[in-house]
């Protein structure tokens, strides 16, 4: 059983007065445990909305998603597929709930009544995976924007989620800051953690292993970074090429050949190199 | 012509409290009017707080701002000073607030006591610079344009005060790669058309990279380099010791080096690497001089995978 379904799902909202948006239309996709993909398309195109699908902030207007097999309209398994599946979001300061560091980390587990022992030794392991644990009991307001989004995700991680969704959650940060959280979610995808991530940053999308492009609500390519950036997805949903395939394709018009398709620095570096020495 | 003077210039915010925070540190730097400054810097280091002095938004503690002979220090003139500096700040489509993109734009002219047929033709002109036709969009509602269409409108609301110098801050964030082609773009324009002097504050060495003639960098509230793209990025160890990121050409250069292949450091865009690499495949890899000089043999067919042994 595949550990994200999403069936033909449709999603529409009100503008008032009678008028709707249909943010999606006719979704498909499934997830297995562990991927590690990036969710791109224009601003509009029903990315964020699909990522507050994934854990019941909205129930679709047509077809169904299933979380480990259990349907996000099943009300009585809100908190148990909220729990699933942690969201971490753009702006840090719009995340933190308590001014010390590890009380708005255990906000989530003393939410949900987890006993205080265990809620220590989550906390514990959650800033360790972040690297903040030394500053455990410090303000959040002194920390740096890429501190404060890991202190975010330890949050989220004290919920012992088993899907993360990045929502944009780099775009605010400096490239310092953009590293540190590139680093910790490539570390918790090694961990098992499946991740999503929403980004308009094609280096980082190019580093997802797949690639969903939306456009206009609707799915119109799903692969690898290679079979996506190689698709003419590209320019339908205003995508530009990651720099090492922009690169790749200025050496090409100066009569270098790359045998397979360039998406990362490694690529391209190697690409280089075989063929000129 | 001076178009920014900065001289000696501190601020700590906070003062005598036990928050007390230095947030610029004895900065110094001139602009030349024409020149397209990246403000760089991690955050925290000052960037933000600099701006702010450019116009008087920030009163002064140390230090003297002047802009177009226009001195922050002097209540007389904050007035033009506010006039003369535009400032766009991050996510300034927060900012739109009237029923009208035409009104909204107009807002800025009319505190500027203009006579109402002045203000019609910036408000035009600044709508067809920033392509939001004005037959198209002067009566709509600035919330109901797409997201790269309010930032443009939200810009349009500088743009039609005609500041000679353009201050931007972090002006592509949060947009999609089309969007940000589309303000990139745009800056390009109203610095050819409007302002002929821009600071741009941005995170991205690789857009820094592409339109920026100059680098002011800052750190813990001091200037830590100052001077072009190719001679900040070049210099390796500075940069590094300043905390600058190189932008992706300059990394691919780096790694390039430590396998052998030798390129100018002053590689700073994708094509000038792009120039390189070819002049080094046809055995010109000896120059050092300028990389952007390196534009023979680009479409040379004739040459291609010669002598690779791929």
């Amino acid at each position: 059983m595949p550990q994200i379904e999403v069936n033909n799902v449709g999603y529409a909202y009100r503008l008032g007065e009678g008028q709707t948006v249909r943010a999606l239309r006719g979704v498909s996709f499934t997830v297995e445990r562990g991927e590690y993909i990036a969710l791109v398309g224009m601003n509009g195109s029903g990315k964020s909305t699909l990522a507050k699908l994934l854990n019941g902030l909205y129930v679709p207007s047509a077809g169904d998603v299933l979380i480990d097999g259990v349907n996000t309209r099943d009300e009585e398994r809100t908190f148990d597929i909220r729990r699933k599946v942690g969201m971490v979001f753009q702006n840090p300061d719009n995340q933190m709930v308590a001014t010390i560091i590890e009380d708005d980390v255990a906000f989530g587990p003393e939410n949900v009544g987890v006993p205080r022992e265990e809620i220590v030794e989550r906390v514990n392991e959650a800033l360790e995976a972040v690297g903040m644990t030394q500053f455990r009991t410090r303000s959040a307001s002194k920390l740096s924007g890429g501190q404060k989004q890991r202190v975010a995700i330890a949050g989220v991680l004290a919920m012992r989620p088993d899907i993360i969704v990045f929502d944009e959650s780099t775009s605010m940060l400096d490239p310092e800051g953009r590293r540190e959280i590139l680093a910790v979610a490539r570390k918790l995808n090694d961990g098992g953690i499946t991740v999503i991530t929403i980004t308009h940053n094609m280096d980082e999308a190019a580093q997802a292993d797949r690639i969903i492009a939306l456009r206009k609500g609707r799915i119109v390519a799903d692969g690898t970074p290679k079979e996506v950036f190689a698709s003419a997805a590209v320019a339908e949903c205003g995508l530009m090429l990651p720099p090492a395939a922009e690169t790749a394709r200025l050496l090409a018009e100066r009569g270098f050949s790359f045998p397979d398709a360039v998406t990362t620095e490694d690529e391209l570096v190697e690409g280089i190199c075989s063929q000129s020495k | 012509m001076l178009a920014i003077e900065v001289k000696n210039l501190s601020y700590t915010y906070s003062r005598k409290t036990p928050y007390e925070k230095r947030a610029l540190d004895n900065v110094c730097f001139a602009v030349e009017e024409g020149e397209f400054v990246g403000l760089i810097g991690c955050t925290g280091s000052g960037k933000s707080t600099l701006i702010q002095h450019l116009n008087g938004l920030v009163k002064l503690q140390e230090g003297e701002v002047t802009v177009k002979g226009l001195k922050a220090s002097d209540k007389n003139s904050l007035r033009q000073l506010r006039f003369t500096v535009g400032m766009v700040f991050q996510y300034p489509e927060y900012q739109l607030f009237e029923d009208t993109v035409a009104k909204d734009i107009a807002f800025g002219p009319k505190n500027m006591k203009l006579d109402k047929a002045e203000i019609d033709r910036r408000v035009r002109r600044a709508m067809e610079v920033v392509g939001l036709p004005y037959d198209e969009f002067a009566s709509r509602s600035p919330f109901e344009l797409s997201g790269g269409e309010k930032r443009r409108a939200a810009i349009a609301g500088v743009i039609a005060m005609e500041p000679s110098v353009l201050v931007l801050d972090e002006p592509v964030a949060g947009l999609d790669p089309a969007g940000r082609k589309e303000i990139l773009d745009l800056i390009v324009r109203l610095k050819e058309q409007v302002s002929p002097t821009v600071v741009m504050v941005s995170h991205y060495m690789d857009d820094i990279a592409a339109l920026a003639t100059r680098i002011i960098a800052l750190r813990d509230g001091k200037v830590v380099a100052d001077g072009s793209p190719k001679d900040v990025f070049g210099d390796r160890e500075k940069a590094r010791e300043a905390g600058i990121d190189l932008p992706f050409a300059a990394r691919i250069a780096d790694r390039l080096a430590e396998r052998g292949i030798a390129l100018d450091k002053r590689i700073i865009t994708p094509v000038e690497l792009a120039d390189a690499l070819a002049a080094y495949r046809d055995g010109k890899g000896a120059e050092t001089d300028g990389a952007s000089d390196a534009k023979d043999g680009a479409d040379d067919g004739s040459a291609t995978e010669g002598g690779s042994g791929v």
